[in-house]
């Protein structure tokens, strides 16, 4: 009878060990991180770095800080990758608790104006200042950018505008020699490059990811506009010229109907789409996939002027981290990666510090140079507040209209209402 | 007769081709590189076989975590979870049904038995918070301990307990047992299969669920098996079938397996809990 | 009754303590936390959550606002799912549990390990692998319709055809639950009953209508209510598969409760659509209930 009972509670005892041995593991991965810098002497200073390079670019990332860890040995930068679609779902609640907070993270570029506003990350001027990085260091257009009331929020990384690939095997078949660089040229490249007895198609419009680049390209080359300072332009009759002008490829055939998400690429790599407007990221899977692909800039399809939608990855100082050791070490980190990124524009981007776009060992990339070409006429999202928010309802609209689901005008309404809704 | 028996067969056998060739078409495509697997063709044999999926996601390559670490945080949260649920929950039941000094007994019985009845989406925001609160997430009490709080254990349980015949615990209770005796020696031991059919569901409900993990973890490591291969799917590797599929295949694998070894005692827990 | 001491009935809580923190930390409380949150402009990023009273609610059922058009365009593809789905997992569930039966009994083993093991597979395994067979351009269905010179089928990016996928995914995955309990419901039909029909001269479909369907009723409650709430919560289907398009024809509701909180960090207001949700779904469940019971009394 004794006997039984003592089974009973020495399971119990087991299972309260393996319980408390379980969370003491999960709390000791999960925070090797910020708060341990006060360490004894020689201790390293442990700096915790969050990004979404869950993608083919994480390794590159990961050759940077491995280097810079064995460089010196005052800093230990611990280097997570959180999966790209959970990014900021993680931020935030990272932000949100004291616990688990990274001393520094990427962000994109277009987030920053949100988590700014809400008081979520730290002014860096002086932290640049101190650890010997400048402004004039890096490409305009994303310093401007999260630079909000004379602060200075983030160090960019790289630029990565949308851009344009095309299948060379494709347009030798189809006779077409020369690269498309406007829409008449483009018109008349796809349509020779179209064989529907093949299945061949010139240009596959996505209707879901990447619109999320190629929309905001083709608006502002249409000469329309996302935001104009107080409220969305989804409707006016250029963006909505601009989607018809999607729309008529597919009635035309030279797209094909009903895209899936990805669809585009499925048939980029199965040799049945000639073109299509993607990130630089792409470029390893189609180096892996054994394709003769050419890049190059994305072609002027809008009637106004020439412009490309660009993410920009930078780093960011989350606030709190007040640690002197570990802003120091942050600093320091910084101004390493400044000058010693080029394992980051292996990975296919394009970088945005001035002194390694202007390097002979950048110039040498072609890939990446081509990109770079397009930085003058770079824009990243409309510099306001919960942007994310506001245009969320678009997608789901683009994506009925280029479908066929609703007209384009309808679509476009709709989506404006639905942002209004959201704005309130 | 014998003609409709064949007949039937055939139109079984039919179905099941059809349950059987996503499974199938998982292992072919789990073999082939992502080029060939992106294709289109239908080659049940691959072109180039490959291992090469199964080998980068068991060394990790893919989330920065090998999938093993995703299946052993499944197996460990789903064999805890299931432990503490069969201790308090039996505990509990038996203190309903049988012991009529407990306190509050006819306050808490409905309270539990209503408790059957709320959605999880109610629980859902709210245990996040909690949790985020307690600096809980992203460990394993995260995905251990909600699962305990389910009162069908309890419910199934004592229903067994309440029409457990009294003399034998009146006999145990002269001879000198206490409660715990009691419980532990005489009602635990004849409530095994019912014990079996309540581990069962538990540990399957904790391995399979798959949003409460998806939110509740962040870091690579910490990931179970459902929600790693879920962001998978959504995040970088869409379009990789060939690894997608390689995942699936080692994640589906155990549980087939277990399932089929067990199928009996499985199918005796579904229908135990659905007609009792 | 005998009088128990003091001592006594402590013991006796003692057995229930365990399951009753359990209770009250991860489902109790959370429930009343919820409500609290449901009442406040609950921001995750902000340090103010003022209260707001019942303005999360007012704004679900206010035309006009966002969070009135996210609820009601959810709920409206989630009921779709339900009405599709529910009738199919069950009268399926019915049918195959009725051919299994029918079959030899040295093979039946065999079939219902094999119908049911879908059912053993998680949520996103299942989606996964029914997100390769569906895909437009690379995939088994549209490789074998085009093999067969079929154009393929759009599965994922128009309806009905995304609702047919979903459908789909929805039944493999999970019938085999179903046909388990209707195969041990229709075991337990007593074997006199069919034997006396048959002796009254009544055809296969008589006896299934006058003996079967009443006597496995109770299961068939059991097995609607069921999935109707499995089919209320679904989630994994249209979050992996269509991920709630073409447009947003297909985001049920749970995902777009799931965004509110998540993507527009508005947990007060998600607060208040999950309650919602929850309070649908018990009623639904009651009225089956009732329902059901009171066609029982009528008997």
């Amino acid at each position: 009878m004794q006997k039984k009972g003592m089974k009973w509670s020495s399971l119990l005892l087991l299972i309260l060990v393996v319980a408390m041995i379980a969370a003491g593991c999960s709390s000791n991965s999960g925070d090797n991180s910020s708060n341990q810098s006060s360490g004894g002497a020689g201790k390293k200073t442990e700096i915790l770095f969050w990004s979404p390079f869950s993608g083919s670019d994480g390794p590159y990332m990961k050759k940077i800080v491995d280097k810079y860890n064995s460089s010196q040995d005052q800093y230990k930068v611990n280097f997570v990758i959180h999966p790209n679609g959970e990014y900021y779902k993680q931020m935030d609640i990272a932000l949100s608790s004291a616990k688990d907070k990274p001393s520094l993270m990427i962000m994109h570029v277009d987030k920053v104006p949100t988590y700014a506003s809400k008081n979520q990350l730290q002014a860096i001027d002086e932290l640049a200042a101190t650890a010997g990085i400048s402004k004039a260091d890096f490409a305009v257009a994303p310093v401007e950018y999260a630079t909000i009331e004379d602060n200075w929020y983030t160090i960019p990384l790289d630029i990565h505008p949308l851009v344009m690939y095309y299948n060379k095997d494709l347009f030798e078949q189809a006779g077409v020699t020369t690269v498309p660089t406007n829409r008449a040229e483009f018109d008349d490249a796809i349509t020779k490059l179209t064989d529907a007895s093949k299945g061949v198609y010139g240009y596959v419009v996505p209707t879901l990811w990447p619109q999320q680049f190629i929309f905001p390209t083709l608006v502002w080359q249409n000469g329309g506009q996302l935001w104009d300072g107080n409220d969305v332009g989804f409707n006016s009759p250029e963006v909505v010229e601009i989607v018809q002008y999607l729309r008529d490829m597919i009635e035309a055939g030279t797209s094909p109907a009903n895209v899936q998400q990805d669809g585009e690429n499925t048939l980029f790599l199965q040799g049945k789409n000639a073109i299509q407007f993607n990130g630089p990221w792409m470029k390893s899977q189609f180096d892996e996939a054994g394709i003769n692909y050419g890049v190059t800039t994305v072609p002027q399809l809008g009637k106004a002027e020439q412009a490309v939608y660009a993410g920009s990855h930078g780093f960011v100082v989350p606030q709190g981290i007040t640690d002197e050791k570990v802003v120091a070490g942050v600093g320091d980190f910084l101004k390493y990666v400044t000058t010693n990124s080029m394992d980051w524009a292996e990975s296919g981007q394009a970088l945005a510090s001035i002194p390694m776009i202007e390097s002979d060992a950048f110039k040498a990339l072609e890939f990446q140079s081509t990109i770079a070409s397009s930085f003058e006429y770079v824009q990243f999202s409309p510099n306001v507040i919960n942007w994310d928010t506001i245009s969320e309802p678009i997608w789901a609209e683009l994506n009925n209209a280029l479908l066929g689901n609703k007209t384009v005008q309808q679509a476009m309404d709709d989506a404006v209402n639905k942002s209004h809704q959201a704005m309130k | 007769m014998r003609a409709r028996k064949i007949g039937l067969v055939l139109i079984a056998s039919i179905i099941a081709v059809i349950f059987l060739i996503p499974l199938i078409w998982m292992l072919s495509t789990a073999f082939k590189n992502d080029f060939e697997a992106l294709s289109g063709q239908m080659n049940l044999f691959p072109i180039k076989p490959t291992v090469n999926n199964f080998v980068q996601g068991i060394q990790g390559e893919f989330m920065n975590v090998p999938i093993m670490r995703w299946i052993a945080n499944s197996l460990l949260v789903g064999v805890a979870g299931t432990i503490i649920v069969l201790f308090i929950d039996s505990m509990a039941a038996y203190g309903l049904a049988r012991l009529n000094d407990l306190p509050l007994r006819r306050v808490m019985l409905p309270i539990f038995i209503a408790s059957l009845m709320i959605p999880s989406v109610l629980t859902f925001l709210p245990m996040y918070m909690e949790f985020n609160a307690l600096g809980l997430l992203n460990t394993y009490p995260a995905l251990i301990l909600p699962a305990t709080a389910g009162a069908f254990g309890v419910f199934l349980l004592y229903q067994f307990f309440v029409s457990f015949p009294k003399e034998i615990e009146e006999a145990a209770r002269i001879d000198g047992a206490n409660k715990w005796h009691i419980y532990a020696r005489i009602l635990l031991p004849s409530a095994t299969s019912i014990m079996v059919t309540l581990a069962i569901f538990t540990f399957m409900g904790i391995y399979n669920d798959f949003v409460w993990p998806l939110y509740a973890t962040s870091s690579p490591e910490m990931r179970t098996i459902t929600a790693g291969i879920a962001i998978m799917a959504t995040g970088s590797y869409t379009q990789s079938y060939g690894k997608l599929m390689a995942m699936t295949t080692i994640a589906a694998l155990p549980v087939i397996i277990i399932f089929i070894v067990g199928q009996r005692s499985f199918v005796k827990a579904i229908t135990q809990s659905a007609v009792k | 009754m005998m009088k128990s001491s003091v001592g006594s009935r402590f013991t006796s809580f003692l057995f229930v303590i365990p399951y009753l923190i359990a209770f009250s930390v991860f489902l109790l409380f959370p429930i009343l936390y919820g409500v609290y949150l449901s009442l406040h402009n609950f921001e995750l990023l902000s340090v103010d959550h003022d209260f707001v009273g019942l303005a999360n609610y007012i704004d679900i059922f206010t035309p006009g606002t966002y969070t009135n058009s996210v609820f009601f365009r959810g709920l409206w593809a989630t009921f779709q799912f339900v009405i599709y789905s529910v009738p199919l997992l069950i009268f399926t569930g019915l049918g195959m549990a009725m051919l299994v039966n029918a079959l030899p009994r040295k093979i039946r083993g065999l079939f219902r390990t094999v119908y049911f093991m879908p059912y053993a597979l998680s949520a996103s395994v299942m989606a996964v692998i029914w997100l390769m067979m569906f895909d437009t351009n690379a995939g088994f269905l549209n490789s074998l319709l085009q093999k067969m010179g079929i154009a393929g089928i759009p599965w994922l990016t128009a309806t009905p055809w995304a609702w047919i996928a979903l459908i789909i995914t929805t039944l493999w995955w999970t019938i085999g639950f179903n046909m388990i309990i209707f195969v041990n419901a229709l075991n337990e039909v007593p074997e006199d009953y069919y034997e006396a029909a048959s002796i009254d001269g009544a055809n296969q479909w008589r006896k299934f209508i006058h003996i079967t369907l009443p006597t496995i009723k109770p299961v068939m409650l059991f097995v609607m209510i069921t999935s109707t709430i499995a089919s209320f919560n679904v989630y994994a289907q249209p979050f992996l598969l269509t991920r709630g398009g073409p447009g947003d024809s297909t985001k049920v509701l749970l995902m777009n409760v799931l965004d509110q909180a998540f993507a527009r960090k508005q947990i007060g207001s998600a607060s208040a659509m999950a309650i919602m949700m929850a309070l649908l779904i018990i009623i639904v469940s009651l009225v089956q209930m009732k329902l059901t019971m009171a066609k029982k009394g009528d008997k």
